[in-house]
């Protein structure tokens, strides 16, 4: 194909030499009869090629495509690479940032490609113009998500669509800018449903922290009688102590004293064995004889009970011993008894069983001595150890009990209060609100701020995931649900839910983009940003 | 899953990409698709010809189509003719048939019973290695019955004699594993040199999850298998490059970039092997039979007969010992160092490197500029690497044909070209197919952008290019050890000559 350089298409207020350069390379024929350093030459010494518009770069970037003062073109990031004009969009990348090729893709993703887009739809950038990979011109491909004006392809590959797709365009505004504002409109309600249960839940837990501040209060109370109790029974242990001392003092003298008699009888006993043994019978003394008979009576019918030695006094002292130990054993078992009994302090005796009435009357039989006589002038004190001790010790533990299950509720509520329920809470709006969408054979249920769920036709519900938390990026909200059914053979189940604005809660799409990870769309009011509203409304 | 498939297809179309859909023979009971097949009497049948065979795979109970049958072709073509509930309208839907051994899964050594009867009253047991021929060749008519001149696009896993015809094929179900991708490299070479030459082993591995070092040195494997894809199964992670992130996707964008920018020499190599079933991937004692100290390397190879690849295959390896089967000098294809003399070299291979040598006294062609997809590439200019043997010759070739039709077989609608460098002159004669075909003619807006001169330093300021009578000159860049003669802007459908003194 001859190319004439008067014979071009486009309506452009100028073409610009280098571009007609780009042509003639990328046309290279037969016919092509100059010397190309003619050509190039020619080209350069052109003073349109100066005043031209370089294909590809932006009205407002065009100065840096001026030459510098020795007519070249320093490539823009790396200056001290220094080109002649005619190599601007001649199709083959000079520098090394691709700033020599704007209108071609020789630089591939290096260079990016502007185009103006006249009467186009704005783009995301809120211009007209776009701007396109390098990689993107020039492969037959009409790139008019960017290019509507279709100048990423050479003349005659791509038509002009601006103008249907501003029309286009505008009529998809229009119908953003009617759904955002019906959908912001109903948002106003979730917003308040989610300010309002908010505000219930901060009641909630405030109410439940001064219940527990009151329990509190109680249980320091009970316990401080309870370890009155203790003291008591302390107290008690603490006179028998005493008393046991006093009696190991007289033991120990009985023992004493028994072991001095058994120290004499075995004396007595060796002597009067050696009479038994040794007397001379011819004597016959009557006296003798009678102490001999005697003596062998006595020995033969002593029984085996009779052992005296410094086994059956060793024996004497560990029994005393164990003694200690039973006591000190029945002292815990007093202090446990009356545990157990103390929580119903509050409540009158319903058993009539005195714990100290008990404890005197166990010490003083076990000592022999006379109960001590009541401390009966502080009738407040007195009712205390009055109290059915068992009860005392119940009503402790439940108190416990209590604070503990209205920790945990209290804790509770602080977490939920912490979770972020997006931009003012608002999808606290949501609890207790439930979608469901039959996609792919399955029924998929959103419960907002409870759980994801796959449900089998007809069947059970797998739990896809628990409500975790939200995201608010870039206007796009998102739920995530975690800790949902472990796979079988494969990871425990989790998702998320992205919102798009919309005027009723419906679920868009279902999609397992890594195995067992749900991504949910869902169209909501709460999807929608007055943000959003604002720019389309200024941008269009 | 996917509500609009002519949709998802048109917009694939749009920036030149395909689908491949896995098709497999059998086919789920209680489906009109199979009630044609039981009614019809076109599945494989019982020992005792009474029923057709019913066993179980992937749906659970199924039957198996007898593509053995001339009975079940018909029917098999109305099922992907255009048009119908499978193909739609789309032109762009190409086709896997996977499980064609085929597995049964509760038939004896997983596949079906060896009594069982094909059409013809053979025993399943005589027609077994055949079974799966005859499936992706029934799909390769069915695609041709929609447009006899689009060459179709078939995978399969099960393939015999013959099989290279009509199909791709791969290694079957392998593991992200080291030993794998060894395995990979002995395996496409052996399929290679066995006449099967368009097959590939599944990137990074079909079962488990490779980290990503072993990923990244898979991808530097993987684009030298003549069939490069990536695969995995469901249950293993994703092995896409973009989900290691960081280096490592880094590394692997520019491993499959390097693939792209191959494809001339690789499409060069297809069409050769298609002429007189040459390998393209060559192991070395078959470039080199006469030296038997090489008989024994299996991870190692030529692609093509111009570049020398050892890619990396152990776990935390950065430096290997490259075998050279001859005393040319060989550069590395990256900075251009030389290596020379027979036996074996140290090569530095960090995890960004694949040891890729090229043999001097090679013109090999590329095309360098990134696109969406190989279509977009279809008529962007050439680069060339020219490296002089030591007499200062070199020589090279390249096949471009429309790339999906058949006017290259039934209408010379191609050019194939010898390049060749001799006293100085570099010449691009056409040796076969005609210039002047529908697709040949639009390749005069194709030009060569860049030769790259490797080895070569009598070069001057600037080269004297000839086409057509016309005459011109081109510049020479020199930057580092890179030499480039700049545009020669020749058109890549007509013979040139360049000269390099």
């Amino acid at each position: 194909m001859q190319l004439s350089r008067t014979s071009n298409n486009l309506n452009r207020k100028s073409w610009s030499l280098v571009f007609l350069q780009t042509l003639l390379v990328l046309t290279q024929t037969v016919q092509a009869s100059d010397d190309q350093q003619q050509q190039q030459q020619l080209q350069a010494q052109n003073p349109l090629q100066q005043q031209g518009e370089i294909k590809g770069v932006s009205p407002e970037d065009q100065h840096l495509y001026q030459p510098n003062s020795k007519g070249l073109f320093q490539c823009l990031s790396n200056p001290e690479i220094q080109i002649p004009l005619w190599k601007l969009n001649d199709d083959y990348c000079d520098c090394p940032d691709g700033s020599d090729e704007p209108g071609t893709s020789a630089c591939g993703p290096l260079s990016r490609f502007y185009c103006a887009n006249i009467g186009g739809p704005k783009l995301s950038n809120g211009q007209s113009g776009g701007y396109l990979p390098g990689f993107k011109v020039n492969d037959g491909v009409c790139d008019y998500d960017v290019c509507c004006d279709g100048s990423d392809e050479l003349p005659g590959v791509c038509e002009n669509k601006c103008d249907e797709l501003k029309k286009q365009n505008d009529l998809l505004i229009n119908e953003k800018v009617s759904v955002l504002k019906k959908g912001l409109a109903s948002k106003v309600k979730t917003l308040n449903k989610g300010k309002d249960a908010r505000f219930r839940l901060v009641a909630e837990r405030d109410k439940l922290a001064e219940n527990l501040k009151e329990l509190e209060t109680q249980l320091t109370q009970l316990e401080s009688q309870q370890n009155e109790n203790h003291d008591f029974v302390n107290g008690l242990f603490g006179k028998l102590d005493s008393k046991l001392a006093e009696v190991d003092g007289v033991v120990g003298k009985v023992v004493q004293r028994e072991k001095k008699l058994d120290d004499s009888l075995s004396l007595l006993d060796k002597v009067l064995a050696g009479l038994s043994n040794d007397y001379n019978p011819n004597f016959n003394d009557p006296a003798v004889k009678a102490a001999v008979q005697a003596y062998r009576d006595f020995e033969a019918n002593k029984g085996d009970d009779f052992i005296s030695n410094d086994s059956e006094n060793r024996k004497v002292g560990e029994g005393f011993s164990d003694l200690y130990k039973e006591i000190e054993s029945l002292k815990k078992q007093v202090i446990q008894l009356s545990k157990s009994s103390e929580s119903s302090a509050a409540a009158p005796s319903s058993t009539g069983f005195s714990l100290q009435g008990f404890m005197e009357s166990l010490v003083s039989s076990f000592l022999g001595i006379d109960p001590p006589k009541k401390q009966n002038t502080d009738g407040g004190n007195d009712k205390g150890f009055e109290v059915a001790d068992g009860d005392l010790d119940k009503t402790i533990k439940d108190i416990k009990n209590k604070i503990k299950s209205f920790t945990r509720e209290l804790d509770n509520k602080n977490k939920d209060l912490e979770k972020n329920y997006g931009p003012d809470d608002i999808l606290r709006g949501l609890e207790g609100e439930c979608i469901v969408e039959p996609i792919n054979g399955y029924d998929y249920k959103i419960c907002f701020t409870d759980k994801l769920e796959q449900i089998n036709k007809g069947g059970r519900g797998t739990l896809i995931g628990k409500f975790d938390n939200s995201e608010l990026n870039d206007g796009v909200l998102k739920m995530h649900y975690n800790r949902g059914e472990k796979c079988w053979n494969g990871p425990i189940r989790k998702g998320s839910v992205t919102f798009q604005c919309g005027t009723k809660n419906k679920i868009l799409a279902v999609s397992e983009p890594e195995k067992c990870e749900y991504s949910f769309v869902v169209s909501s009011p709460i999807g929608c940003f007055q943000e959003e509203l604002d720019k389309l409304q200024n941008d269009y | 899953m996917f509500p609009n498939p002519d949709r998802m297809l048109s917009k694939l179309d749009e920036t030149g990409r395909s689908l491949v859909a896995i098709i497999d023979p059998h086919l789920k009971v209680g489906y009109e698709v199979s009630d044609v097949v039981e009614k019809q009497n076109l599945g494989i049948r019982t020992s005792d010809n009474s029923s057709t065979f019913h066993g179980h795979c992937w749906p659970g109970e199924s039957v198996w189509i007898d593509t053995l049958n001339p009975a079940a072709q018909p029917f098999w073509d109305k099922q992907h003719a255009v048009g119908s509930n499978f193909m739609g309208q789309a032109q762009n839907l190409f086709l896997w048939n996977d499980m064609s051994e085929p597995s049964v899964f509760n038939g004896p050594e997983t596949t079906a019973p060896k009594d069982l009867i094909h059409y013809g009253d053979w025993e399943h047991r005589s027609v077994h290695n055949l079974y799966g021929l005859t499936v992706h060749e029934a799909t390769y008519k069915a695609l041709l019955a929609n447009n006899n001149n689009k060459r179709p696009f078939i995978l399969t896993r099960s393939f015999f004699a013959g099989s290279q015809r009509t199909a791709a094929m791969w290694t079957g179900d392998n593991m992200a594993k080291w030993e794998y991708v060894q395995a990979s490299i002995s395996q496409v070479l052996t399929l290679n040199i066995a006449g099967f030459p368009f097959c590939g082993a599944d990137v990074a591995g079909f079962f488990g999850n490779p980290e990503p070092e072993l990923l990244v040195r898979f991808y530097q494997a993987g684009i030298w298998y003549p069939f490069f894809r990536g695969h995995a199964h469901i249950d293993s992670r994703r092995h896409e490059p973009w989900v290691a992130g960081g280096e490592y996707t880094d590394i692997m964008r520019d491993t499959i970039k390097l693939r792209y920018k191959l494809l001339p020499l690789l499409y060069t190599e297809f069409y050769k092997s298609s002429q007189v079933g040459s390998p393209i991937v060559n192991p070395i004692f078959f470039l080199f039979p006469e030296d038997e100290q090489n008989y024994d390397i299996d991870d190692e190879f030529f692609f093509g007969k111009s570049l020398l690849v050892k890619p990396i295959t152990e776990q935390g390896q950065t430096e290997t010992l490259v075998y050279l089967p001859d005393d040319k000098i060989y550069y590395d294809f990256e900075d251009y160092t030389q290596y020379q003399g027979k036996g074996y070299h140290s090569f530095n291979a960090p995890l960004s490197k694949i040891p890729i040598l090229l043999k001097a006294g090679t013109i090999i062609p590329t095309k360098q500029r990134y696109r969406r997809s190989t279509k977009l590439m279809k008529f962007d200019p050439y680069t060339l690497y020219l490296t002089a043997d030591s007499d200062g010759g070199a020589s090279g070739e390249l096949y471009i044909d429309d790339g999906e039709s058949f006017n290259a077989q039934n209408d010379n609608d191609f050019v194939f070209l010898k390049f060749e460098l001799r006293n100085g002159q570099l010449s691009s004669k056409i040796i076969g197919g005609d210039s002047s075909k529908t697709f040949t003619r639009q390749l005069s807006k194709v030009r060569v952008e860049r030769i790259i001169v490797v080895g070569y330093d009598k070069l001057p300021e600037s080269v004297k290019v000839e086409q057509d009578g016309n005459k011109w000159e081109a510049e020479v860049l020199r930057n580092g050890t890179q030499t480039i003669i700049r545009n020669p802007s020749v058109v890549i459908n007509k013979d040139w000559v360049i000269s390099l003194n």
